[in-house]
């Protein structure tokens, strides 16, 4: 019988796939659905993402035990023995207790059988049905059967009923008998699931039929989602960078913020937090791309509150890209037919501008919640409300969840399964198999020569099946590989990379081959076969060299360090704790809680205390007061670390560390004792009245300048609660509030709304012009310029009050454990959106404010997140390394060291006791780097051996 | 335009250009079959010796396809395989292999048509420049 | 400052003995790495002398080097021990050590380099055939021009023969002395602190002036030999037909990256597993061509070696000098080198503050 489903997915985009190979990585078996006929949600539209304007999903991919799913572009498909990827399915019911889930599913019929299709087309070549295809921002069209992800592994068709007139043409067509336009939604029940976890993101807002856009009247208006397509090379215009109307190249894009977000009209009083980013990221690529300078975002606020999106606002800004702080009027078409756009702008003025084309950037569509069975015990949701979310923060907020499903896999003791460690060390056994693809291969290769010829040759022998990706078809290559006793096996087949992942087993070696790339409408037979046997002979070659590769063990110190007892340390602790791992805590001053004492609001607190009172009580948590890390060596799995606590030191074992060492406030001084940080006053707040009649708010203090250039994220709202409390206290108090941009995001936005209901006064300034303040006897005048008035103003205060920012802790940690740091001195994680709590350094996490400025239930989450991350390696007494890792052989290494320098994961290192370089196979990840720096092969990578390319090098040229 | 069909060894990383161009592959783009693709995990494990023995065995052209900047699986061994690169151009021109013979292109997981562009538009140039000085031959 | 020992009339190597020894007995070092003749070898082998009373033998400026020291000296060096050494080198093995030092093979910090203007040297069998008529070989070749003309081409045409990178500079080109400069701050600390010998058995003396225009001249003549030599290589080399032709004798003896000093592999990839070819490999390529010459790889393996070091090559020779079949090894390496290094904007042996090209990746911003 199969093994138990732990957990049930229920959302393929990001974040479910997070949520999902955080469990498969532990060895859960997880159930994993979408709606939609395929994975991937809305980032298998997207091609570039912020910072680095460029994908890298694939580094979602689990890093330990690799050997499990598969190793190849993430947005192909998500691949891993551990999950179960059902698509076309919903959640209808949930029914029982944590542990013992009933769970009915609505699948809807996808009408083409994924055994059987062969991907051949002749389906959508008879369709008569063509609708707009919304992959491509319904810029381009599509069959009712089709290919939902174009660049999606298996490319199997599927059918969309909405649009499907079942006239049938399509079954009849099919060579394989692969559509079934009869089935109907189906009801399925699956039962002793442990949890679920929702991950099913929300919907973006439809623009249409909103007067003010015009969308019905003018093609050259489109969604972000839609304007990502069009410069995607896989999108409508295959590249071209053109507009929908007349296909002229664009160069000039008006952005339009805040498209059904921040609009109480339509009862959308929140900021959907990822917009603003977006469209700076498309302007930043249109201009890189186009080599154009004239685009222009319209809109309130720019929201760049994350680490570095301030900087990344100014290399946009510096691309030519203009912001323009504007209230949309109308948007038309021009007398030359380009859309224009009437505006507002920020001193009141009517004004109007052309574009090549008009980007919408959509939020969130408004009024969604979640279905009731979230409200089930075992049902845990990543965001509270259908929400959207920087990717980092989804990628966070969906371990959070995840680690709760561990807890309840743990507790109900589901089965767990890793890779296995069997080595098949045999003499290579070869074989061949070829897929004849239905006819294509057939018609167009002489597959008899080929026989021929690799078995004169080489002496090897080759099987041809008709349709390999079919069951039967499945089926016969798994007996013909038992028959043969084959260990090594050469796939030639349309789309062969799925047999990796079917075959993905360390005892067989399989090189594959696409045989689609070498047949072409213009080449003969001869050729195609010529070509083909040369790639054969090319696999030989480098199979036959290739040693299997060997999986080694290594027992752990099944504990983890965790620097810093703040709230993210304390969450990383209590995470870590619950799945029995114990943990040693080091907190430099004598008490736990971190910035506690500068929180005010009371649920927090509360919830604080309690963790902390958790953590003190827990038997399994060591905590070590004025302390901190001296030094450290080691690798992931068993680390040393020194601590030095009060002039003595003592030496920790542990798998894992967790730095959250945090931060706090920046540093600023002020004798007058009028003049105050939003911290200091939110506090104040909590126990008395604030008796000042004129209050003046200063954000961005020092903050969002060099040298300090960046949002501190916990300002804005905090500054807005101080104000509606003291308007609360004292509705006569006159608030002004001098601000750059309000970062308002999700649902702060309310508390921005909230307070301007109540009478508080915002005048935006610029960074180049931060308000002068005088003090006088009285109290103090501020001086600035008002954009609406358009004129210099003054404004009285006897409050005064800074919203100064955060900054990250000073603690050397960056030079003990040779971590990397943002230029502002944050710990730089390895890829800030994928991997936002990993170090690059494996086995070393990293959350809260050492990372980031976030707010107390972010670092939280964060926490959770890291100790989430370590307990892949904690989770058993032994880890196996994946096969495919470098090793040295020391009796050649001349002991250069330039594969240490050269090594992205710090996985080699010198030994100080006899200088030799060694591999931690653990942090190794087989990328090959340093056998290209290595001039003599001292150091290898098993499954690509030097001499195996070479051969196979000499065998596609001969 | 010479008869002349080249042979071009396409060392392309796994992640990236190898995925757009099984992409092309798939959708059934044609881009020119004496292409010869080897798949590496990542442009930082190629080897100069991979280029050499390429050139010696009578490639016409040695097309290296990775992942952009920042795109990187492996963070960064594509940057790392630059210069390393730049290199062996450098020393191959000195023996009459003329340095348009090798390049190097970014090509990310998407983009499959540009793979394909870019093998045409490779396959076209070398085809004009003529056979290698090692064509047919191979020097050991 | 410079100091210098006046010496119109005796030989100059004698001042730079006279240093050694002074060093080695003021234990200003703990020993000296320098050539030293001994009663069974003819040619001077370079050694590690610890005892001021067995310095005799010391001929540390003899016209020939019977191969570049580099690799020896790194191996006395390759960690810290805090023995320091004073190590007596040709600028062309210094070149060489500070690539070692990049390829982590060793570190200067115990050693003090002392080096001087190198006119060249002979190869080894023609050193000991002049040695063997004229015993005071090693002093005459700094005076009889028809010595001088015996040095290798590469000596011939290195335009690289003052000391670059060492701590103590000796220079006896463009002047009748012997000019002693401290040219780092170790070198200058060594030499103040044989400030008390200054008139003493050492008898330096303060100042010392050096002819610049003939050292000038000097430089000029070599480098249009090497001019000549490099574009007439470059004629060789121009395609692999050429290459082949020049390198036809080879034997895989693999002499040529034994005797070089920065080729630093424990052992060759060539000689590895890669290389080792199955007799069914042999067969079908003998199939392939119809004609298989062996050993096979010769090709490859010195197009691999250009690029695995001609950008450290310090064109010292001796890969010519070495090689049984007489092909001009050096010749091509250094053609090849010097092209590859002024595009990668580096010098073999020049900084050492400069890391080896693509063995440093710089941040990612």
């Amino acid at each position: 019988m199969d093994r138990k489903f732990s957990t049930l997915v229920a959302g393929a985009g990001i974040s479910g796939v997070r949520a999902a190979l955080d469990l498969a990585e532990l060895g859960y078996r997880v159930l994993l659905i979408d709606k939609k006929a395929s994975a991937g949600g809305i980032l298998s539209q997207l091609d570039y993402q912020f910072p680095n304007d460029h994908c890298g999903m694939c580094r979602t991919l689990p890093m330990i035990d690799r050997n499990n799913g598969a190793q190849f572009c993430l947005r192909k498909g998500i691949f891993h023995k551990n999950i179960t990827f059902m698509p076309g399915c919903e959640i209808e019911t949930v029914k029982g207790t944590p542990g013992n889930l009933s769970i009915s599913l609505k699948r809807s019929p996808l009408g083409v059988d994924p055994e059987k299709c062969t991907g051949c087309l002749s389906c959508e070549s008879v369709c008569p049905v063509t609708v707009k295809e919304d992959f491509n921002g319904n810029l381009s069209q599509r069959k009712a059967i089709y290919l939902p992800v174009p660049h999606n592994i298996p490319n199997k068709r599927v059918i969309d009923f909405e649009s499907c007139t079942k006239c049938g043409e399509c079954v009849s067509e099919c060579p394989t008998n692969a559509i079934d336009i009869t089935k109907d939604v189906g009801i399925e029940t699956i039962d002793g699931i442990g949890s679920v976890i929702l991950a099913t993101g929300t919907e973006l807002y439809n623009p249409d039929g909103v007067d003010l856009y015009n969308t019905s009247k003018i093609k050259d208006v489109v969604t972000a989602t839609a304007f990502e397509r069009i410069m995607s090379s896989s999108g409508p215009y295959k590249g071209k960078i053109q507009r929908p109307s007349d296909g002229k190249e664009i160069k000039k894009v008006a952005f339009i913020q805040c498209v059904g977000s921040r609009n109480l009209m339509i009862g959308a009083d929140y900021c959907s937090s990822v917009c603003c980013m977006f469209a700076l990221k498309e302007a930043a690529l249109l201009a890189e791309k186009t080599k154009s300078s004239d685009s222009a975002i319209f809109c309130m606020d720019l929201r760049t509150f994350s680490r570095d999106g301030e900087r990344y606002k100014e290399r946009v800004k510096e691309k030519g890209v203009r912001f323009i702080r504007s209230r949309i009027h109308s948007v038309e078409k021009d007398d030359s037919g380009n859309p224009s756009i009437s505006y507002v702008d920020a001193d009141g003025k009517q004004k109007s501008e052309s574009f090549d084309l008009v980007v919408l950037s959509t939020g969130k569509s408004q009024n969604l919640t979640h279905p009731s069975f979230i409200e089930n015990e075992g049902v845990f949701g990543i965001s509270e409300t259908p929400d959207f979310k920087e990717i980092s923060d989804s990628m966070i907020n969906s371990s959070f969840a995840s680690s709760k499903a561990i807890q309840i896999a743990k507790e109900y003791d589901y089965e767990t399964k890793k890779s296995s460690t069997q080595i098949n060390d045999d003499d290579p056994k070869l074989h061949i198999i070829l897929c004849s693809c239905g006819n294509l291969f057939k018609e167009n290769v002489d597959l008899t020569k080929i026989t021929e010829d690799i078995s004169r040759i080489y002496g090897i022998g080759i099987t041809t099946i008709d349709q390999a990706c079919s069951l039967e078809g499945w089926s016969e290559l798994k007996s013909i590989i038992d028959e043969k006793g084959v260990n090594r096996l050469i796939i030639g087949a349309c789309n062969p990379q799925i047999f990796s992942t079917k075959l993905s087993d360390n005892s067989l070696l399989t090189e594959i081959i696409t045989l689609a790339e070498h047949i072409s409408d213009t080449e003969s037979v001869d050729e195609a076969t010529k070509s083909i046997l040369s790639e054969i002979a090319s696999s030989i070659g480098r199979l036959k060299k290739y040693t299997p590769q060997k999986v080694r063990s290594m027992n752990i110190s099944k504990r983890a360090l965790v620097l810093g007892g703040g709230i993210s340390g304390l969450s990383s602790a209590k995470t870590l704790s619950d799945s029995g791992v114990p943990v040693t805590i080091v907190e430099k001053s004598d008490k736990l809680g971190g910035n506690l004492p500068f929180i005010s609001d009371e649920t927090v607190i509360k919830s604080i205390k309690n963790l902390i009172e958790k953590v003190s009580s827990d038997s399994n948590i060591d905590i070590l007061f004025n302390s901190e890390l001296s030094s450290h060596k080691g690798v992931p799995g068993k680390f040393e670390s020194v601590i030095s606590k009060e002039n003595t030191e003592l030496i920790v074992q542990t798998g894992s560390i967790i730095v959250a060492t945090g931060g706090g406030k920046a540093s600023f001084d002020d004798e007058n004792e009028r003049v105050k940080t939003t911290f200091d006053l939110s506090i104040e707040l909590m126990e008395k009245k604030v008796d000042a009649k004129n209050i003046v708010m200063m954000q961005c203090k020092d903050s969002r300048v060099e040298p300090f250039n960046y949002c501190s994220r916990i300002c804005c709202g905090k500054a807005l609660d101080n104000a509606i409390k003291i308007k609360e206290q004292n509705p006569d108090a006159k608030i002004t509030m001098f601000y750059r941009d309000i970062m308002a995001y999700g649902d702060i936005e309310k508390k921005y709304t909230e307070a301007r209901r109540r009478g508080v006064i915002f005048k935006r300034f610029e960074k180049e012009k931060y308000p002068e303040v005088i003090s006088n006897d009285n109290g103090f005048t501020i001086k600035a310029f008002d954009f609406i008035l358009n004129e210099d103003i003054e404004i009285k205060a006897d409050l005064l009050v800074y919203s100064t920012g955060v900054a990250p802790q000073v603690d050397n940690l960056e030079k003990t454990l040779k971590l990397k740091t943002t230029v502002d001195g944050f710990i730089k994680e390895v890829d800030f959106k994928f991997r936002p709590v990993d170090t690059g350094k494996e086995g070393i996490f990293i959350c809260g404010l050492r990372r980031n400025p976030a707010n107390a239930s972010e670092a939280e989450k964060e926490g959770v997140s890291a100790a989430q991350r370590a307990l892949r390696l904690l989770n058993s007494e032994i880890l196996i390394s994946s096969g495919q890792v470098a090793h040295v052989r020391h009796s050649i290494c001349s002991r250069c060291n330039a594969c240490v320098t050269a090594c992205p994961y710090t996985a080699r290192f010198v030994s100080v006791e006899d200088r030799k370089v060694y591999v931690d196979d653990i942090s190794c990840q087989g990328c090959g780097t340093c056998a290209s720096v290595c001039p003599n092969n001292a150091t290898i990578i098993e499954g690509f051996e030097e001499k195996g390319i070479l051969d196979s090098i000499e065998a596609a040229l001969g | 335009m010479s008869e002349h069909k080249p042979k071009i060894v396409a060392l392309v990383c796994n992640w990236c250009t190898y995925t757009a161009a099984d992409l092309a592959g798939t959708s059934r783009r044609d881009y020119p079959s004496e292409i010869r693709l080897v798949r590496l995990m990542c442009t930082g494990m190629i080897d100069s010796k991979y280029i050499l023995k390429a050139f010696l065995e009578g490639a016409d052209g040695v097309f290296i396809g990775g992942c952009h900047p920042g795109d990187c699986h492996y963070i960064d061994g594509n940057l790392k395989a630059v210069k390393r690169i730049e290199a062996i151009g450098i020393m191959l021109e000195q023996f009459g292999f003329e340095k348009e013979r090798l390049k190097l292109e970014w090509i990310g997981a998407s983009e499959g048509p540009e793979f394909q562009e870019n093998m045409q538009e490779f396959a076209k140039k070398i085809g004009d420049m003529g056979k290698v000085q090692t064509a047919d031959r191979m020097i050991l | 400052m410079t100091t210098y020992i006046d010496q119109t009339e005796s030989y100059k190597g004698e001042a730079i003995k006279k240093l050694a020894v002074e060093l080695l007995k003021n234990n200003t070092v703990d020993s000296l790495f320098i050539p030293f003749q001994n009663s069974y070898s003819g040619i001077p082998m370079p050694s590690l002398i610890s005892d001021p009373e067995k310095t005799d033998g010391i001929e540390p400026i003899a016209p020939v080097a019977p191969f570049n020291s580099a690799k020896q000296a790194a191996s006395v060096i390759k960690y810290a021990t805090g023995k320091k050494t004073a190590f007596f080198l040709r600028p062309c093995e210094i070149r060489a050590l500070v690539e070692l030092v990049k390829l982590n093979q060793c570190t200067l910090e115990d050693a003090v380099i002392i080096s001087y203007d190198c006119y060249g040297r002979v190869e080894n069998k023609k050193y000991l055939e002049l040695l063997s008529s004229n015993d005071q070989v090693n002093k005459d070749f700094y005076t009889d021009e028809s010595l001088q003309n015996e040095t290798t081409t590469t000596c011939k045409s290195c335009d690289a023969f003052t000391p670059l990178n060492a701590d103590i500079a000796i220079s006896f080109m463009g002047t009748d002395q012997s000019v002693f400069e401290g040219t780092s701050e170790k070198g200058s600390d060594v030499l103040s602190s044989l400030n008390s010998a200054i008139g003493g058995s050492l008898d330096l003396k303060s100042g010392g002036s050096i002819d610049q225009s003939i050292v000038e001249g000097i430089k000029e003549k070599r480098s249009k030999e090497k001019e000549t030599l490099f574009s007439k290589t470059s004629e060789t080399i121009k395609d692999v037909d050429s290459f082949q032709k020049m390198i036809g004798s080879c034997l895989n003896c693999y002499n040529c990256r034994t005797a070089c000093p920065v080729c630093y592999c424990k052992e060759c990839v060539f000689l590895t597993d890669i290389f080792l070819h199955d007799p069914d490999i042999l067969h079908q390529r003998s199939i392939k061509k119809g004609v298989l010459k062996l050993p096979v790889d010769t090709t490859m393996f010195h197009m691999t070696r250009i690029s695995h070091i001609s950008h450290s090559c310090v064109g010292c020779g001796q890969c010519t000098s070495v090689c049984p079949s007489d092909i001009q090894v050096a010749d091509m390496f250094r053609t090849v080198s010097e092209k590859t290094q002024e595009k990668l904007e580096y010098k073999a042996g020049q900084n050492i503050e400069q890391p080896i090209p693509f063995l440093a990746y710089k941040e990612e911003n």
